[in-house]
């Protein structure tokens, strides 16, 4: 039986022996992506560190809308409510005061913030799930600023709008220590993020988005999977969330609400279709590139000579730059970025450089997009 | 004892009356077949069957347990394989992928320890992966193993759906219009396969089949739906050439016009 069936696999494309040469070469290639995140931000110094520490925090933002839009096709507008209350939550159990949070305080406001994070998002999936596509958009829209405003605003929860100190604890009080500890935790979500796709619950998921007929004949819980998209992806927001409050060193309540928290709700919605839903490198760099625009902006229209002018209106050139991004992605590349770097993750893997996927029969179209 | 009855079944769509009355009954290892012309109400009663939908009235029993209430993802882990009319697979996934999201109910870990990551999951993972590609050779569809689904023909995804239901490790198959999609040749196969699937698995059927000849050879039994009503039941061949039957699938005149064709 089994002969038969390596006569009839596919053996139109053999993969090739990768060669030494190409297997150096692309050990050389790994190792420079890798170094690039470490490196560069040590080289760059201090205030640059704290700006590469946002894109660290927004990877981590970007791959928590991955699991709820990319993989569940839950579309959410609500994911900044989440990064706040997991921000909140931190600052508040740090305590820290003007001191130096504790090693021991500090551990349990990330697991904490994470824990927030999935409880507050499993409230909202339950009310959520039986609502699909734009009323669900609407729905996690408005819980986002509702919740936002209403917990956010609690006198003594934020600090009587003062807002919470977080103070980093001695070890990580250096911009690029703590951007180091921010990577290390990039790579646990993405550890997360990898083995949910490769195994029961990334398939379950997956079939459920496209289709919640054929999923449940394949004896998937729908409503519990949706539950467990939400609740994974509100801890991964809940620890961006603590990210953040040690990142500003405070936790500020006018981040997350009203204009500035559905900015970023938007934002983060813009990055996972501009990285390519479903693709976990490209909602990285798009969600980097995203963290990093202030920053980028600032230089240019500083080196332009328009600084002033970019300080007057820095609420409204990143979300202009991120709509036409959008446009661009929607009209011309629909994979996003996914799509883009998806040859050179296949050519990483062993296989020929080519443009074309071997498993594409023919264009089935953007329902899915892994990198 | 039964695998699957129906008793006096009904469901209501507003001011249709999709399924009224109507009770049948799949006895172990019988391959029973659900014939009608459309709109008679076959899909809805496979929905009823499979927990897709809530009968209004009547309770399904499977193997002498109720399971009317039973939502669809706990029945296709009890034993429920079904197929759907137009093709029930993850279009975007690959044929392997599909097979394993399939064996779902039995992959022998739950959804937080994959996350995790154990050893235990790896080797689940590569049983599954065995068992998919034990499917796919049963099927002679070995080829088709990498590709996305997406792509590939109508015929093809039609037996890759049987692959996907036998996938769940079912008890009773419940196969919406199998031969759809496939020529007189790929049908007659498709006959030899239910019959080979039966004898080696032990597998019970009920069948939504359009294909005449395929229902006569493979079925034991035939029921007839009309306007969400039985209107026959018996042996094939006696299905065949029921009065009433002819009528409803050719229109009310049909047996008068034959008798005056023969005179």
């Amino acid at each position: 039986m089994v002969a038969t069936s390596e006569l009839l696999r596919p053996t139109t494309h053999p993969h090739p022996e990768v060669t030494t040469a190409g297997r150096v070469g692309r050990i050389a290639v790994i190792v420079a992506i890798a170094l690039v995140p470490v490196a560069v931000p040590g080289l760059l110094g201090g205030n640059q560190a704290q700006a590469c520490t946002l894109a660290a925090i927004y990877a981590v933002i970007g791959l928590s809308m991955n699991i709820l839009v990319g993989y569940a096709g839950q579309i959410s507008l609500g994911q900044q409510a989440f990064v706040g209350v997991g921000a909140l939550a931190a600052a508040n159990l740090a305590g820290t005061g003007i001191n130096a949070a504790d090693p021991f305080s500090f551990g349990l406001a990330f697991v904490a913030a994470a824990a927030i994070g999935a409880a507050t998002a499993v409230l909202l999936g339950a009310v959520a799930l039986r609502i699909k596509g734009l009323y669900l958009a609407l729905v996690t829209l408005v819980f986002g600023s509702v919740a936002a405003d209403a917990v956010f605003t609690v006198e003594g929860l934020n600090g009587h709008s003062a807002g919470v100190p977080a103070t980093r604890p001695t070890a990580l009080s250096g911009n690029y220590q703590f951007y180091l500890f921010c990577l290390a935790i990039v790579l646990v979500v993405l550890y997360v993020d990898w083995s949910f796709t490769r195994t029961k619950a990334g398939r379950a998921v997956n079939a459920l988005r496209e289709n919640e007929s054929v999923a449940q004949a394949f004896a998937v819980n729908v409503m519990g999977y949706k539950l467990l998209a939400f609740s994974i992806s509100g801890a991964m927001a809940g620890l961006a969330g603590a990210m953040y409050a040690f990142w500003n060193q405070s936790f500020s309540d006018k981040d997350f609400t009203s204009t500035a928290g559905f900015t970023k709700a938007l934002i983060f919605l813009v990055m996972v279709v501009v990285g390519g839903l479903g693709s976990r490198t490209g909602v990285i760099i798009a969600s980097a590139f995203f963290g990093l625009l202030d920053t980028l902006l600032s230089w240019a229209f500083k080196t332009a000579g328009f600084s002033n002018w970019y300080i007057d209106h820095k609420n409204y050139v990143p979300g202009f730059i991120g709509a036409l991004l959008l446009l661009q992605t929607i009209v011309m590349n629909p994979g996003g970025l996914g799509q883009v770097v998806r040859p050179i993750g296949r050519w990483l893997g062993g296989r020929r450089f080519s443009l074309h996927d071997e498993s594409e029969l023919a264009d089935v179209g953007p329902t899915h997009v892994r990198a | 004892m039964s695998v699957l009855e129906l008793n006096s079944v009904s469901i209501r769509f507003g001011g249709l009356q999709a399924l009224d009355d109507v009770s049948l009954k799949v006895n172990e290892w019988e391959i029973v077949g659900l014939i009608g012309p459309n709109g008679a109400g076959k899909t809805t009663l496979f929905n009823c069957v499979t927990g897709f939908y809530r009968p209004h009235g009547g309770r399904v029993h499977y193997r002498g347990s109720d399971v009317t209430e039973v939502p669809p993802h706990r029945k296709a882990a009890m034993g429920f394989g079904r197929t759907f009319q137009n093709v029930g697979m993850v279009k975007g996934a690959t044929v392997l992928e599909n097979l394993k999201t399939a064996q779902h109910a039995h992959a022998g870990y739950d959804a937080l320890t994959g996350i995790v990551g154990t050893q235990t999951v790896l080797a689940s993972e590569r049983e599954l992966t065995a068992k998919s590609d034990a499917i796919l050779d049963l099927l002679g569809l070995g080829a088709v193993r990498d590709l996305r689904v997406g792509g590939l023909s109508y015929g093809t995804l039609k037996l890759l759906e049987l692959g996907c239901a036998l996938a769940t490790d079912p008890d009773i198959l419940l196969l919406d219009e199998p031969s759809s999609g496939m020529g007189p040749d790929e049908a007659h196969e498709l006959g030899d396969r239910l019959l080979t699937l039966r004898k080696e698995l032990g597998l019970t059927m009920l069948l939504i089949e359009h294909h005449v000849p395929l229902v006569t050879r493979v079925c034991d039994y035939v029921y007839v739906l009309n306007f969400g009503q039985l209107l026959a039941e018996g042996a094939p061949e006696m299905i065949r050439n029921h009065p009433d039957v002819v009528a409803a699938y050719l229109g009310g005149e049909a047996p008068e016009a034959l008798e005056e064709a023969v005179q």
